[in-house]
């Protein structure tokens, strides 16, 4: 069953118009980091024009406070957010594995304590907290993914944890038992097939989430200010007075749609895989 | 303590709590699912344990493979006490003890090949066996089990299976590891009936070709006089009958188990006399102990049966009945 299973939700994942445009989207956003080097027409750190320069052939965006090619910035920003995005994502969601299947499996007081953290940490007004933490421990990339997987691994662990919940009320979880399966192998064989899809579903919305919230610390100035993000452009965009003249169309939009187009690519990815994984969703066809 | 016996149950006892009322008048009630059980299973015999359903059957058995903690009262098996077991020392007992669940369709992991699910207690219990050795006991599990050729099976997933043979996997599973005892929960409900009498006949005839002892658990009384050597009557978290398979069909005291015996028997009689025979009741296991549990839809009912408790008495050989009644019920019928 196991290889027709993934192949049946690669059909589901497919078949459907939404997921398609949004795996097709991450693709195309994937290509563009990968390929960065060859497409970028500049270095983006060389000082390449006159500062301020509007667009024109040659820089097709123009450039910016430093004579910085605007297009080159853009492209291998992707690279930045898409992999801030993916790697604080991986990180909650293996914090909220962890979490939730503790908590789901062995329930009782651990579950009570476990559920409470993370009904405080749901609570916790985001954004205000992390910008606490951002400026309490210094804007560096890692910092950014800390600070983004400590508070995006909630929600995450209360799925999988009731994911987990139905699993262990399973005939073959008990039968594992009955017949004297260690915890470790119950607990790998029996209850984390059963998680795994719900898991990647919750990765792929908390990667957009995860872009947002670089995107958001970054513009506020507390990002990394020496890696290149769709934030940190937005930031220097502001405080150079690009939303005040014209400069905004060809120095905000664009990293702005970036940032939109690529939360919707994963946004839609999340939302049929999650139509895969609740048959109930799944529409007549 | 008899040395023939390989199971002893002794005042086995399991009560949930429930908590009603708001934050202030909260009330916390207990009820019994097992209620002060004793029996002893011997050396390779069928016991079978008959009941309508919440009557606490299956919760028995769950505490006898500790699947569940139970609340009160010992349960030995080998000599051994499982209660004050650690988990480690649970899990070593447990290669001898085995469990065939209800629901097929629910204990088989649909992820897993026959080959893997039935590697799963070896893994557990030998895991330091060569795979070669390893892979010749999953194929001779599944031939004795009668699906032949084995390697037809071994591969398959479980969906790829009907529900009898499902069940006879769960069973190559519970006997793969020649474990004396197996409990087995209402093994054939979940079935067709023209798959039920295969079943039923595959674990006698492991149970000769084995010696095992088994645990029958079922609420039909025609599989249980089938299969088992003694019947065990329960009601409401209590036995109230048990004795020889002969003695419970042909001399049924308890008139709980008459009623019982006079469905299987004559259906059409039953339906007819239904008033003289049980009564339609609620039942309510919340209830504090006072006189009979089954004084509400008893249609013989005295006095005493509300304001005292009877106890399981011996009324012949090896033939114990719950009733302050059963002579004088002998005597009405004879």
């Amino acid at each position: 069953m196991g290889n027709q299973k993934w192949k049946k939700y690669w059909q589901v994942l497919t078949s459907n118009n939404i997921g398609l445009f949004g795996l097709i989207l991450l693709m195309i956003f994937l290509l563009i980091a990968i390929l960065a080097p060859f497409l970028a027409p500049f270095d983006p750190t060389d000082r390449v024009g006159a500062p301020f320069t509007k667009p024109n052939s040659q820089f097709l965006l123009g450039t910016n406070d430093v004579g910085q090619d605007i297009l080159s910035e853009l492209l291998y920003g992707t690279r930045i957010s898409l992999l801030i995005g993916v790697i604080a994502a991986f990180i909650s969601i293996l914090l909220g594995c962890l979490v939730g299947i503790v908590s789901g499996y062995y329930g009782g007081k651990v579950d009570a304590l476990l559920m409470r953290l993370v009904d405080l940490v749901l609570v916790i007004p985001f954004l205000p907290l992390m910008i606490l933490l951002a400026a309490f421990i210094g804007p560096s990339f890692w910092n950014i993914v800390l600070v983004i997987s400590l508070i995006s691994w909630a929600s995450p662990a209360r799925v999988i944890r009731s994911q987990v919940l139905t699993l262990k009320t399973k005939g073959y979880v008990e039968a594992a038992k009955s017949i004297g399966t260690n915890i470790s192998v119950v607990l790998s064989r029996h209850i984390l097939p059963g998680v795994i899809p719900i898991a990647l579903s919750q990765f792929v919305l908390a990667a957009s989430h995860s872009i947002l919230i670089e995107a958001s610390l970054s513009f506020l100035g507390l990002g990394d200010p020496f890696t290149k993000s769709w934030g940190t452009i937005l930031y220097y965009a502001q405080a150079r007075g690009a939303f005040l003249t014209d400069a905004w169309i060809w120095w905000v939009l664009p990293p702005g749609l970036l940032i939109t187009t690529l939360v919707i690519g994963f946004a839609f990815t999340g939302y049929s895989l999650e139509e895969i994984l609740n048959p109930r969703l799944r529409k007549e066809r | 303590m008899d040395k023939s016996n390989l199971l002893n149950v002794s005042n086995l006892k399991k009560t949930f709590i429930k908590k009603s009322g708001t934050f202030l008048k909260r009330k916390k009630t207990e009820v019994y699912a097992v209620n002060n059980i004793n029996l002893e299973v011997k050396k390779g015999e069928i016991l079978g344990i008959i009941g309508e359903s919440g009557c606490g059957k299956t919760t028995t058995a769950r505490m006898i493979m500790r699947l569940m903690k139970e609340t009160e009262g010992e349960i030995s098996f080998e000599g051994v006490n499982l209660c004050n077991l650690k988990d480690s020392e649970t899990n070593k007992i447990r290669k001898k003890m085995q469990m065939i669940f209800q629901d097929p369709y629910d204990t088989l992991n649909p992820g897993m090949r026959i080959l893997d699910i039935l590697m799963e207690p070896i893994n557990a219990h030998e895991k330091n066996l060569p795979y070669q050795a390893k892979y010749q006991r999953v194929v001779e599990a599944i031939e004795a089990i009668e699906l032949r050729p084995a390697e037809d099976f071994i591969h398959r997933y479980p969906h790829q299976l009907s529900g009898g043979q499902r069940q006879r996997i769960a069973i190559a599973r519970a006997i793969i590891l020649k474990p004396s005892f197996i409990a087995a929960d209402e093994p054939t409900s979940m079935l067709d009936v023209s798959v039920r009498a295969g079943i039923l006949n595959l674990l006698l005839d492991l149970r000769k070709k084995m010696g095992l002892t088994m645990m029958f658990i079922t609420h039909d009384l025609s599989t249980a006089s089938y299969m088992c050597d003694r019947i065990a009557v329960m009601y409401q978290g209590k036995i109230v009958e048990i004795g020889p398979t002969k003695k419970i069909i042909h001399k049924p005291s308890h008139p709980y188990t008459k009623a019982l015996v006079a469905v299987v028997k004559d259906l059409n009689h039953f339906i007819k006399n239904r008033e003289k025979l049980i009564l339609d009741g609620e039942v309510d296991s919340t209830k504090e102990e006072k006189g009979c549990p089954f004084v509400s839809r008893c249609p013989h009912k005295e006095d005493i049966c509300h304001s005292q408790v009877p106890n399981l008495e011996a009324i012949d050989n090896g033939h114990s009945v719950s009733c302050h009644c059963h002579t004088e019920l002998l005597e009405r019928t004879s």
